[in-house]
This record gives C-alpha cells, sequence and structure tokens, in this order.
C-alpha cells in the first residue's frame, strides 16, 4: 500500500514539473520575442535601413540622403537622438562627396577642353608656317648659311606640330566615363606590329608574346597605350643590338599585370618617376626624337581604367613596364 | 682689340637654337672661343677636368632633360666652388615663370636672365658686364 503511494506521488510531481517547465518555457519565449521586438524597432530597423543606404550608395549620383524613420517607440527617444546625429552625419559626408566628385569633374573636362581648342588653334599657324617655309624654298637661296636656316626653320615648324598633336591626343584622353569591354589583346598586338613593320624592320626587333588574358577595358585607349610602350621600346634600343621586347602577363585575384618587357638603353632609377611628367624627355632631341608625352599619355590611360604604371628592371639592363589593371567580377 | 668676350659657354638642349646662338655670338663680333654642350652634365664634366680653364660666361638654359639649369648651378657650386666661372653666369631661357627668375637671381653668380631669342643687343649687354 506504501508503494503505490509513491507511484501517484512521484506521477503527481512528474506533472506538476511538467507544468512549471512549459509555463517557464512559454514566458522566456514571450520575453525573447517582446525583447527581440524592442530591439528591431529601436535599432535594428535603422542599421537595416543604414545597410540598404550604404550598399545602393553611388558617389557619382546626386541627392542621395539617409532618412531614418524616427517615430517614438514605446516613449523611448533617447537611442533615437544617436541615430538622429549618425543620419545627420552621413547626410552632410554625401553632399560633401557628391559636391567635390562634381566639382572634380567639371574642373577635368574643362581642363581637356581648353587643352583641346588651344592645340587645334596653334594647328592652324604651324601649317600655315609649313608653306611659307616652303615658299621661301622655292625662292632659291643662294647663301649656304641661308639654307641651313631655312632647313632648321622647318624641322623646328615640324616640333611644334608634333607637340601640338601630342597635347591634343593627351587632351582627348582626359574625358568622361570609360566605356570598356572584354577582349583579347592579342589581335590588337599584331595590328601594332603592322603599324610598326618599317621600324620594327630597321631595328631588327623580335617581339615575343605570352599567352595574354582577356582584359576588360577601352580598346581604342588600350591600343594607344601598348603601341607607346612598343614604339619606344624600339626606339631606345641599344645601339649596335637588336631589339628584343616580351610582353608577358600575371594574374591575381585582384588584379591583371601585363609587363612589357626590353632589352634597350635602360631608365636610372632616380628617373623612373620624373619619365611620366608631362613633356619630361631624359635626351636631347638631336639624341632621340619625342615631345616627352608618350609615358604621360600611358599614365592617363592607366588611370583611367582604375590601374597605374610602374616601371622595373628589363632585360639585360634594360625597361620593363608594368601595367596593373584591377580585376573586374567577369573578367 | 681682343675681344672683350674670351670665352663662352652655351648650355642648351636644342641643337637649332644652339646653332642660332652661335650666329648670333660671331654677328656680334664680341666672342672669341665658344664652347656647346647638349647636357649640362656634360658641361660640368668638362669644367671639372678643366679647372686651368677661364670660362668668361656662360649662358644656361633652365628646362633641360636630366640635369636643368638649377641642378646644374647647385652641382657647380657645390663641386668648383661659387666661383667656377670667371665672371658671369646668364640665364637664357623661354621661361616665363617669375618664380624661375627669383630662383636663379638667389645665386650670386648669376647677373642677367635673358628671355629667348638672344639677340646682338643681349650679347653688347652681357660684354659690359664683364
Amino acid at each position: 500500500m506504501v508503494e503505490s503511494n509513491y507511484t501517484h506521488i512521484w506521477e503527481r510531481v512528474i506533472a506538476r514539473a511538467a507544468i512549471v517547465l512549459a509555463t517557464n518555457f512559454l514566458k522566456t519565449i514571450c520575453v525573447a520575442f517582446a525583447l527581440l521586438y524592442i530591439f528591431q524597432r529601436l535599432v535594428g530597423r535603422h542599421l537595416l535601413r543604414l545597410t540598404h543606404f550604404a550598399n545602393a550608395y553611388d558617389p557619382k549620383e546626386q541627392g542621395q540622403r539617409l532618412k531614418l524613420d524616427k517615430s517614438e517607440v514605446l516613449g523611448a527617444t533617447t537611442v533615437m537622438d544617436e541615430f538622429a546625429v549618425l543620419e545627420a552625419s552621413i547626410n552632410r559626408w554625401s553632399h560633401a562627396t557628391e559636391t567635390y566628385l562634381a566639382q572634380l569633374k567639371h574642373t577635368n573636362l574643362e581642363q581637356a577642353e581648353f587643352s583641346y581648342s588651344v592645340s587645334h588653334d596653334l594647328k592652324s599657324p604651324t601649317n600655315t608656317m609649313a608653306m611659307l617655309i616652303d615658299e621661301l624654298d622655292d625662292l632659291g637661296l643662294t647663301t649656304e648659311m641661308g639654307q641651313s636656316i631655312l632647313d632648321d626653320m622647318r624641322a623646328t615648324n615640324k616640333r611644334m606640330g608634333d607637340l601640338v598633336t601630342d597635347v591634343l591626343d593627351y587632351s582627348r584622353l582626359v574625358d568622361g566615363p570609360l566605356e570598356t569591354e572584354l577582349f583579347d589583346m592579342m589581335p590588337m598586338i599584331e595590328e601594332i606590329k603592322m603599324d610598326l613593320s618599317a621600324d620594327i624592320s630597321a631595328a631588327g626587333a623580335r617581339i615575343r608574346l605570352d599567352d595574354l588574358p582577356l582584359i576588360q577595358g577601352n580598346p581604342l585607349q588600350i591600343r594607344i597605350l601598348l603601341q607607346n610602350l612598343i614604339a619606344n621600346a624600339i626606339k631606345f634600343r641599344r645601339p649596335g643590338q637588336a631589339a628584343k621586347i616580351r610582353i608577358t602577363a600575371t594574374q591575381t585575384e585582384q588584379n591583371t599585370v601585363l609587363s612589357v618587357a626590353d632589352n634597350g638603353i635602360g631608365i636610372p632609377d632616380k628617373f623612373r618617376t620624373r619619365v611620366f611628367g608631362l613633356f619630361k624627355r631624359l635626351h636631347a632631341r638631336s639624341e632621340y626624337d619625342g615631345t616627352g608625352l608618350g609615358l604621360s599619355i600611358c599614365r592617363r590611360v592607366m588611370s583611367n581604367h582604375g590601374g597605374h604604371i610602374s616601371i622595373s628592371d628589363g632585360i639585360e639592363g634594360g625597361t620593363t613596364f608594368n601595367l596593373h589593371f584591377p580585376r573586374v567580377s567577369h573578367d | 682689340m681682343t675681344k672683350q668676350i674670351k670665352t663662352a659657354m652655351l648650355i642648351d638642349d636644342e641643337e637649332f637654337d644652339q646653332r642660332q646662338y652661335l650666329r648670333v655670338l660671331q654677328r656680334s663680333g664680341l666672342v672669341e672661343t665658344v664652347l656647346q654642350y647638349t647636357y649640362a652634365e656634360d658641361a660640368l664634366a668638362h669644367l671639372e677636368t678643366h679647372p686651368e680653364l677661364e670660362v668668361d660666361v656662360i649662358f644656361l638654359d633652365i628646362n633641360m632633360p636630366r640635369m636643368n639649369g638649377f641642378e646644374f648651378l647647385e652641382a657647380a657650386t657645390e663641386k668648383l666652388g661659387a666661383d667656377f666661372v670667371k665672371t658671369v653666369v646668364v640665364m637664357l631661357t623661354t621661361s616665363l615663370n617669375p618664380d624661375d627668375r627669383t630662383r636663379a637671381e638667389s645665386y650670386d653668380v648669376v647677373r642677367d636672365f635673358i628671355n629667348k631669342p638672344l639677340t646682338t643687343e643681349h650679347v653688347e649687354r652681357v660684354a659690359d658686364l664683364i
């Protein structure tokens, strides 16, 4: 009889325990949901709004502003003050970025227009000059000094014309948004080799290409860039030595690096930044011709593509130009 | 009569300009010997290896590849002392930048600043400085 009492008590205890556990469980769930709800209303939804805003932000657009729903929650306003400050700061930030970016774009375009029109207007007098010099030549000067001066005039006028043309080309590169496509550089390089075929055979130059990956870029600009580098490699070859040019590429997750290496005269360390400057040259015109704009143009193209250009040692004392292209998600 | 300028040195990277200066100097009749250099570093090397050479005047261009006019003045003063030229350095330049003029004047040895083109009047003016 005592045993059956224990069983009965035990069953009642278990039942009690089950009810207590169940009610506690329900209470906890309710409190948890209540807390989550309060958190979401006070903090969570603002963070969500902030995340969406940050994710969709495009600095090139105008008027993007964060707007947080400031309705009171359960009478709690203290947390909202912090978010009000955050919202105001972010909007100030957005406004400043948009203003500066617009200014920068405007200044760049203005500068490009200016360079373009100045060069354009200068081209005309150089053409006139060339004609006048030819006229003078046709009159037949008898003195040797006179002929020499006339030849110098013609050459100097041509120099001015070349400078104007190069400045024109440079100014055209400082332009608006860049249109890019994924393309293969190999056929482009073949075209460049055809364009430069006279210089290539005169220099006995050999150009070797590795398998090059596709790149995301503006074909017109990349063409100018590569043509400049290959022409330079041929021009600045070592006297008495056949020019060797090697084009290779390495890829990481973040970028594609294209390298154009030559066995030419090389560039001393101390000049490796200077050479990219506008009109900067390392030789007198009597030694090597050129306007000093070629590498500035290369630098500008790389900058337009969000990358950069650097110089390292080349083949047997020559130079290597490294073109760092950032990789886009689909290349 | 010995000419006023015995030895003149021309430092300018542009070959055509050099030819023209030579014509102007010869036409002025005031210069006996002219040394010409396309690279400033070559001119400096020549001055270093010929310490007995007395140069009366150096016509110095500013914008030149590798070593420009100011870099030449720095290097020459450092290696040869402030009296590396017997009398005078004249900046002969296309530069319209007033800062260049100020910078040139900071060197005692620079006694004149001529804007190109060089004329016989300029040469006479320089000859009087000696």
